[in-house]
């Protein structure tokens, strides 16, 4: 069953987002207000969240 | 190197009727997955995923094969979805570009979305509770290997703490409207780091 969902999951190609305005600090904003409900960035570290490099 | 370890219980949907399994997996940031999958059907053995930085495999009732291009393809893209859901990336990775698209009810509450982009991903996006904060669905919108678009969709919520950490412990993904599978975390931990297993 796993095998089925992750083929056809894998199976999807890639497609572009249709375009829309812009605001990358108001998103920037929801997104620390979010890291601050899960318990502020020092939790948030914990749950792997500092998007390591390898 | 960041990591942490799930329990899960979940089920795939197909047609109304669940297929219950309970889910052990183990993530080492960025490329390392195992995961065990055990079904509740008393014919099916466990199943074991393996992925690394050189490739994958899995086995089953003693049978191993390694996973194929696009199987290994949809692992680390849901790799990447679970780094995207860790948040910090998106305020601090560069190669992560995000924008604010605007309001959107989902299950009666004002939510805002944000659009997220990654040159080699699939672009996404995330919803959070207008309120709370908190995030409650993923968007992902593709192609299937027909070329037809697909709506992945990713409802997430109840969330809890899990050793001081916060997080959705359920999660109910659909595939244009039709519910695929639902789970829920048991038990999450973050180790420091992760043995090599079996």
């Amino acid at each position: 069953m796993a095998a089925i969902l992750l083929a056809l999951v894998s199976g999807f190609l890639m497609t572009e987002e249709p375009s829309s305005k812009s605001s990358e600090s108001e998103a920037k904003e929801i997104i620390r207000k979010a890291i601050g409900a899960y318990g502020g960035p020092e939790k948030v570290k914990k749950n792997g969240l500092l998007y390591p490099k390898g | 190197m960041a990591c942490f370890t799930l329990k899960a219980k979940e089920a795939f949907v197909t047609n109304g009727q669940k297929s219950p399994y309970l889910l052990e997996a183990w993530f080492s940031f960025p490329s390392g997955r195992k995961a065990i999958y055990r079904f509740n059907d008393k014919q099916s053995e466990p199943l074991t995923q393996v992925l690394n930085a050189d490739g994958g495999w899995e086995t089953r009732s003693g049978i191993s094969r390694e996973l194929k291009e696009n199987e290994l393809g949809g692992m680390r893209e849901a790799m990447y979805r679970f780094q995207v859901d860790t948040l910090l990336a998106l305020v601090n990775d560069k190669s992560i570009r995000v924008s604010y698209i605007g309001e959107k009810e989902i299950n009666k509450r004002r939510t805002l979305g944000v659009k997220v982009q990654s040159n080699n991903h699939l672009g996404m996006l995330l919803y959070f509770d207008g309120q709370t904060g908190l995030q409650v669905k993923v968007e992902i919108r593709a192609a299937d290997p027909t070329g037809n678009e697909a709506l992945l969709e990713y409802f997430l919520s109840d969330h809890k703490e899990f050793n001081s950490v916060r997080r959705p412990s359920k999660y109910v993904v659909f595939i244009n409207g039709d519910k695929v599978e639902e789970f829920e975390v048991t038990d999450m931990e973050f180790p420091e780091r992760i043995e090599e297993k079996g």
